[in-house]
């Protein structure tokens, strides 16, 4: 619970930092850019925070290089 | 643009080298020395020599277009819409780089010097800084790595001069014990981390002042950081031994732990731990920027400033999720990314060259 | 520029203040261990930790309490050990100023390398430390002696063995990566000096200890511990670690005398000495060439020798070449024969030199070791010869004849 209050907090204080001045200027594009960046990220941490298990980017990397790797194992022995 | 700095061709030279030293300091002589052994020193001048042809390559597609950052250079060479495809890939690349610096970072912190404070709480406050540093903008970062260069190279000599007396020059022999093929091995994760992962520096080449003088700039900062890392090698195989280099997971701060003059200068290694501090900080800072500055010229936004806390906040985010545990990462480090860094850092950018020259031939043919 | 500059100040004393308060530990919270001993009681770890007094070592307010005070707790593991000593000491034990680690004999004859993880892999655990063996004495025993001159028992042992390696060579200073790096070694098996207790241990532990001018009880380092990778199998005597500190170039520094020609004693102050170790393979057979160049001074004569010529010099360089030879001879067959283990590093020399030929011979390296040919070549340099040439024993002995 705490650290999703924790998340929540940091959220809003990045909004609160950037949102102002971009909402006065009227950049309609780079708020469409920050809102999803910060979604996704947001979406992230609650996940981790509420202990879902989130796919590792880098078991795919493992998944594709490693006949490569396996290969210059056996020879480079 | 949503980058007005300039930086001189010195400052450049300087942020290439700190960039190479980068997070390689840390974690490179245990990975590579894990194969090469006593003859890592071998693998660290075949890495630099070959990352010096990468470095070459970089700067060759670089002056192709000398005026665009290489997002917008992947645009124009592969048309609009495939090329904004691979730019937003190839936009990946530093993303997972960065989210590993900070991974690192913790682990180090965690594991040398202070076991229990949560690893996120030393990531915070690294991504924290690296943000701050990002938003001042090119120039003031670039200035940072000028004013930063003369305490990075008195720690470093420091290391080295005081553990000059512990060296036993017997532990580099045998030369080529088991042939050159582990040499070979060893030297792929030297080319990979400090070299190839210089292609970054080819979004900055728009904002350097002197655009003759790049190539000779980019490979001279390669030059002197690689140098200093062969350096580090050395000493560490002269000093702990191939085995204990191999075994530990940060040689670098056991070095700093041996330096012991006249019993009363030593237990400096948190002073000396700076050292990498500076340069890994440097290194994320310069692909984080780099992430920032692609992201918005790739949305065609006006500034990247803004994408710089969302941002930082995913880093922060991603890094517990790409490595459950030590191990897993250092089997990464030592078996994987080399590959990943050839294939993004190294076949990508010669992809580009080749399509370029290409195109050029048939557009010009028909005029012949 | 001046709100810059307050700001400025205002940062770094923030940063200054806020460093590192995660995990701090005050000084008043810590317990500082200098020694540890372990000993091993059926299969668990019996650890004791030798802990300074602060206000007994601070300053001169001694109060006759002893200087250190003492742990122990037996557990499964060193950790787990250590933990557990929280139900006893006020303070968590700390181990990062450890000054030395004695393993009780027994335990080592069972193997060290279980106990030695902990310490390599603990982040608090540094490398300065000296490791050591208690020679016929638990681990424990031997950290209960008082000691003078050094008040801190720990402490006295680390500089000790500091002084008697420098000083006279019988004993090996040995830190903990430089034993790890032998263990793994596939051409070395390590070596520990061993410490043992003299005089009445029970009057040792008490404070009548440091009361007197000779303590009836008191520490000695004694001999080599010879192992077979991480198992004790025997001793060198003192004499034999001497040879073996020469043939590894780890002499500073050492006392050794020769008989006259004539009958008494002269002595040699050894100021430098530097070996080499060779192997090579000759006939496909290996072997090794041993070359020591010794560098001393003359320091007692006891016996009539004319010390003005320079054919004395000589013939003394050639007596003192012989009798080193004889001793590195004697102890390099003598650990041949008993041991049959390569505490000398000749499998590493080979493996220097000729790495092909030390892919095959390192599978039966211990064997081949006990049959290894060894050449040993000693070059004596007599250099000066104090503040007087010709003893006055010379000049005594010359008015009696008249």
């Amino acid at each position: 619970m705490l650290s999703i209050m924790g998340i929540l907090v940091i959220v809003t204080v990045i909004i609160a930092i950037d949102v102002p001045p971009l909402w006065r200027k009227k950049l309609k594009k780079e708020l469409w850019a920050f809102s999803i960046l910060l979604l996704f990220g947001t979406v992230l941490g609650l996940a981790q925070a509420l202990k879902l298990k989130i796919p590792n980017p880098l078991d795919w990397v493992i998944a594709v290089y490693k006949p490569l790797s396996d290969m210059v194992d056996i020879w480079l022995k | 643009m949503p980058e007005n700095g300039k930086i001189s061709i010195r400052q450049f030279t300087i942020l290439v080298m700190l960039v190479t030293i980068g997070d390689s300091i840390l974690i490179l002589p245990s990975i590579s020395s894990s194969f090469a052994k006593q003859d890592t020193w071998i693998s660290g001048i075949i890495g630099l020599l070959v990352g010096l042809i990468a470095v070459y390559i970089f700067s060759a597609l670089g002056n192709l277009y000398p005026k665009l950052t290489l997002i917008q250079a992947i645009q124009k060479i592969l048309g609009k819409w495939f090329g904004t495809l691979v730019a937003a890939l190839f936009l990946l690349f530093p993303l997972i780089t960065i989210v590993t610096f900070t991974r690192e970072m913790g682990d180090f912190i965690t594991t040398e010097m202070m076991a229990e404070t949560p690893t996120l709480a030393i990531q915070i406050l690294f991504t924290c800084i690296v943000i701050f540093a990002v938003r001042l903008g090119l120039e003031v970062f670039a200035r940072t790595g000028e004013i930063f260069l003369p305490c990075i190279i008195l720690l470093f000599l420091l290391l080295v001069i005081f553990l000059i007396p512990q060296a036993e020059f017997e532990k580099l022999l045998p030369i080529l014990e088991n042939g050159i093929k582990p040499v070979i091995h060893g030297s792929f994760s030297f080319i990979a981390y400090p070299f190839l992962e210089l292609v970054v520096f080819l979004m900055i080449f728009p904002y350097i002042n002197q655009v003759r003088l790049i190539r000779k700039g980019f490979l001279q900062g390669a030059l002197l950081g690689g140098l200093v890392l062969i350096i580090l090698v050395v000493i560490s195989i002269l000093v702990l031994g191939a085995d204990e280099t191999a075994r530990t997971i940060y040689p670098s701060y056991s070095l700093a732990r041996r330096i012991s003059i006249g019993l009363f200068f030593e237990r400096v290694e948190a002073m000396v731990a700076l050292l990498w501090m500076l340069t890994i900080f440097m290194k994320s800072t310069f692909y984080f920027y780099v992430f920032n500055l692609g992201l918005a010229q790739l949305l065609k936004l006006k500034g990247y400033r803004m994408l710089t806390l969302p941002t930082g906040f995913l880093i922060i985010v991603l890094s517990p999720i790409i490595s459950p545990n030590i191990t897993y990462y250092n089997n990464l480090l030592a078996e994987y990314l080399p590959y990943y860094d050839v294939t993004c850092y190294l076949l990508f950018p010669v992809f580009l060259l080749v399509i370029h020259f290409i195109k050029n031939r048939f557009k010009s043919s028909p005029d012949t | 520029m001046k709100r810059m500059g307050l700001l400025l100040c205002i940062c770094i004393l923030l940063a200054v203040s806020v460093t590192g308060c995660w995990s701090r530990r005050e000084l008043n919270d810590l317990a500082i261990a200098v020694g540890l001993g372990i000993d091993k009681v059926g299969d668990k770890y019996k650890v004791s930790v030798q802990v300074v007094e602060p206000s007994e070592v601070a300053g001169n307010k001694s109060s006759g309490v002893a200087p250190v005070t003492m742990y122990q707790a037996t557990a499964n593991s060193l950790l787990e050990a250590l933990r557990k000593m929280t139900t006893i000491s006020p303070r968590k034990i700390y181990i990062a100023h450890l000054r030395i680690v004695v393993i009780s004999e027994a335990l080592a004859r069972e193997g060290i390398g279980d106990a030695l993880d902990f310490m390599s892999r603990d982040p608090e655990a540094r490398n300065d430390f000296y490791v050591v063996i208690a020679k016929d004495a638990k681990a424990i025993d031997t950290l209960k002696i008082l000691t003078n001159l050094e008040r801190v028992p720990a402490v006295r042992l680390f500089s000790s063995l500091d002084t008697s390696e420098k000083q006279w060579a019988p004993t090996m200073a040995v830190k903990l990566d430089k034993l790890i790096a032998d263990l793994v070694s596939e051409g070395r098996h390590p070596v520990l000096t061993g410490l043992k207790v003299i005089g009445d241990p029970k009057i040792g532990e008490t404070k009548k200890n440091v009361e007197t001018i000779l303590s009836p009880a008191d520490l000695q380092y004694s001999g080599l511990a010879v192992f077979r990778k991480d198992k004790l199998i025997g001793w060198l005597s003192d004499e034999e670690g001497k040879a073996y500190n020469f043939i590894n170039n780890n002499i500073t520094s050492t006392a050794r005398s020769v008989n006259c020609p004539k009958g008494g004693k002269v002595t040699f102050r050894v100021i430098r000495s530097d070996s080499k170790v060779k192997g090579s393979i000759r006939d496909e057979r290996p072997r090794i060439d041993i070359e020591v160049t010794t560098e001393a001074h003359v320091a007692e004569v006891q016996c009539s020798l004319d010390l003005t010529k320079p054919e004395t010099i000589k013939e003394l360089e050639k007596l003192a070449e012989r009798k080193l030879i004889d001793l590195i001879d004697t102890t390099v067959a003598r650990v041949q024969q008993d041991y049959k283990v390569d505490i000398f590093g000749f499998g590493e020399a080979i493996r220097r030199s000729n790495p092909k030929a030390w892919k095959t011979l390192k599978k039966n390296w211990d064997h081949t070791f006990a049959n290894i040919p060894v050449n040993v070549k000693v070059h004596y340099k007599i250099q000066q010869l104090g503040k007087v040439s010709n003893s006055f024993l010379e000049e005594m002995k010359e008015q009696k004849t008249e």
